[in-house]
């Protein structure tokens, strides 16, 4: 298991105080396509990483292990992830983070990163913080879980939405939403530039591979088609965003489990607040002061 | 479920005014962007940065996004203004340099190509993908020795890189180096986890596209092999065998094949569309 050490001891048994303790502030750097990165630093060299709440464990491209002039190793086991891709080779990196700092770090090695990202950040380092997305402020606030329940909300005097979420299958955040009134377990994932939901999932709503509102928008003869729908509406349990972009993905572009997948075209209308700690979501329009 | 007792909050797709109106017009003009739909993310991203309130990385991306979209338009002079514009609000940031040289080379503007390249090797000393990059750019610039200087390094660990130095060296005149598909340690979209086999890894995308080069297997068959997302890759790399061995009117069909499936914002499309000129020029003569 990989900590980043800040430097400051958390002390045991003591009683947390209500006031967030923030532990680093990240600017973000926004890629072409929306998703964002963060900087660190290996060996003197700086590393952007792609966040991505979607990822399981870290990675980095080959053109960045080359850079930094570091070895290659086969992995024990395969990573298997979207369209059944499969990252094999693993390597070790001590990294700096803002104020904080890990050593021999794994990171898998994978070369589908878009241009701007060196590697990704996942959910393996960020599930020991509190995460707080601050896209439309260009920032993720990294804060001690260590705080009372519900005192989060620092940003905004007006409402907000808390969703109690569930983390599954290495550090991932579950949450259930509602698409056209039908209710869908999904995924957070900043790392994906679009938000899908399974066929599976549609069926519910009636909608089958045979719609006439469902337009295909993938090359012929690829093996998961995904398709276009004129959904109406997505809610957060009180933030709703309507006419939302939600692709259709065949059966089995998604790993297994997953029904839906909000990325970062929707993401980035919200503020979001990832306590790991408390297993809650606290939501905000992006532009909520 | 707690929450607060709000009225429910409604973010519709479309922009509204706001305290972020900039924040909002830029995330439509994003989602237009990625839809490749040129015109409607341009006028967007003018709204965006017209509002007036982007923090500076959001007036970089709308520039850098903007410049984009005009070079998929085909107006490499707006394209410039506006990468010039995102250096100038984060210059620190090596996309822009990248896009920027880029449409500098396909200007034919080499100077100013190079001296771009010279900055981003200031920003990122050691960076394997800047080198490449400017080793593909070199290419369209017709620098033979500046590609093999590239990816010469790189050449023995990442399949990608062996097909552009051996593009490199057939111009060149030099023999075709040395292939084992084994000695790729990219990630591939098919991969095993045991040690493979030569055999399983001769199967892997790129190494197919390799053993074409080699004469081990048919073009179609190399460019078959492509997994999804990959088809437009293996056009181009195969249209640049043609183009190396000077047979444009091989090249030129795979080319126009590929402009239509690559993505216009893409490097393979840009590459494509700059190498289609050059074979119909040839053809021609």
């Amino acid at each position: 298991m990989m900590i980043l050490c800040s430097g400051q001891a958390l002390a045991k048994d003591v009683k947390p105080a209500c006031n967030l303790s923030r532990f680093s502030v990240l600017p973000i750097t926004t890629l072409p396509d929306g998703r964002f990165t963060v900087p660190g630093q290996a060996r003197g060299q700086p590393i952007n990483l792609l966040v991505d709440t979607g990822g399981s464990v870290m990675t980095l491209t080959t053109g960045k292990l080359l850079s930094l002039g570091q070895r290659m190793l086969h992995g024990t086991g395969a990573l298997r992830g979207v369209a059944d891709k499969r990252l094999i080779h693993v390597t070790f990196v001590d990294l700096q983070l803002g104020r904080l700092q890990g050593n021999h770090i794994p990171f898998y090695v994978d070369d589908a990163l878009p241009g701007g990202a060196d590697g990704t950040l996942t959910p393996d380092v960020m599930k020991q913080y509190d995460v707080d997305i601050d896209l439309a402020h260009g920032a993720i606030n990294l804060f001690s879980p260590q705080h009372c329940p519900g005192k989060v909300v620092y940003w905004s005097k007006g409402g907000y939405i808390a969703l109690p979420m569930s983390v599954v299958s290495g550090a991932h955040i579950q949450i259930p939403v509602m698409v056209d009134g039908k209710r869908v377990n999904a995924l957070l994932d900043t790392g994906a530039i679009s938000s899908m939901v399974s066929m599976r999932a549609v069926k519910a709503l009636g909608i089958s591979d045979k719609s006439p509102e469902l337009k295909v928008i993938t090359e012929k003869g690829e093996r998961y088609p995904l398709y276009d729908y004129p959904f109406k509406t997505l809610d957060f349990n009180g933030i709703t965003v309507t006419t939302p972009r939600l692709q259709v993905a065949s059966d089995g572009f998604l790993p297994f489990g997953t029904d839906m997948l909000i990325g970062a075209n929707i993401l980035r209308r919200l503020h979001l607040y990832i306590a790991y700690g408390e297993q809650m979501l606290y939501i905000t329009p992006a532009s909520a002061n | 479920m707690k929450k607060t007792a709000i009225a429910a909050i409604l973010l519709v797709a479309t922009s509204v005014p706001g305290l972020c109106a900039g924040y909002d017009d830029l995330n439509v003009a994003i989602s237009y962007f990625h839809q490749d739909r040129q015109d409607d993310a341009i006028i967007w991203f003018t709204k965006a940065i017209q509002d007036g309130d982007l923090i500076p990385d959001q007036t970089r991306v709308a520039h850098l996004d903007r410049g984009m979209a005009y070079d998929a338009k085909g107006d490499a002079q707006n394209a410039l203004v506006d990468y010039t514009a995102a250096i100038a609000a984060q210059p620190q940031d090596s996309l822009a340099y990248l896009q920027r040289a880029s449409t500098y080379i396909a200007l034919g503007e080499f100077d100013h190509a190079y001296a771009d390249y010279d900055a981003l090797v200031k920003l990122r000393p050691y960076d394997h993908d800047i080198r490449t990059t400017f080793g593909r750019m070199s290419w369209q610039a017709g620098q033979f020795e500046r590609v093999v200087l590239a990816f010469q390094d790189f050449a023995k660990l990442r399949t990608e890189d062996w097909l552009w130095l051996q593009l490199a060296n057939v111009k060149l005149g030099k023999s075709i180096d040395a292939f084992d598909p084994t000695d790729d340690i990219s990630n591939t979209d098919t991969g095993q986890y045991a040690n493979p086999s030569v055999m399983e890894a001769a199967k892997r995308w790129p190494n197919p596209m390799a053993r074409f080069f080699k004469g081990e297997v048919t073009e179609q068959d190399a460019i078959s092999a492509a997994p999804d997302g990959r088809h437009c890759q293996a056009e181009v790399y195969a249209s640049l065998w043609h183009v190396a061995h000077g047979e444009y009117r091989l090249a030129e069909p795979l080319l126009i094949s590929a402009q239509k499936m690559c993505r216009k914002t893409s490097e393979y499309w840009r590459i494509a569309q700059a190498e289609l000129v050059k074979a119909r020029r040839e053809v021609a003569k």
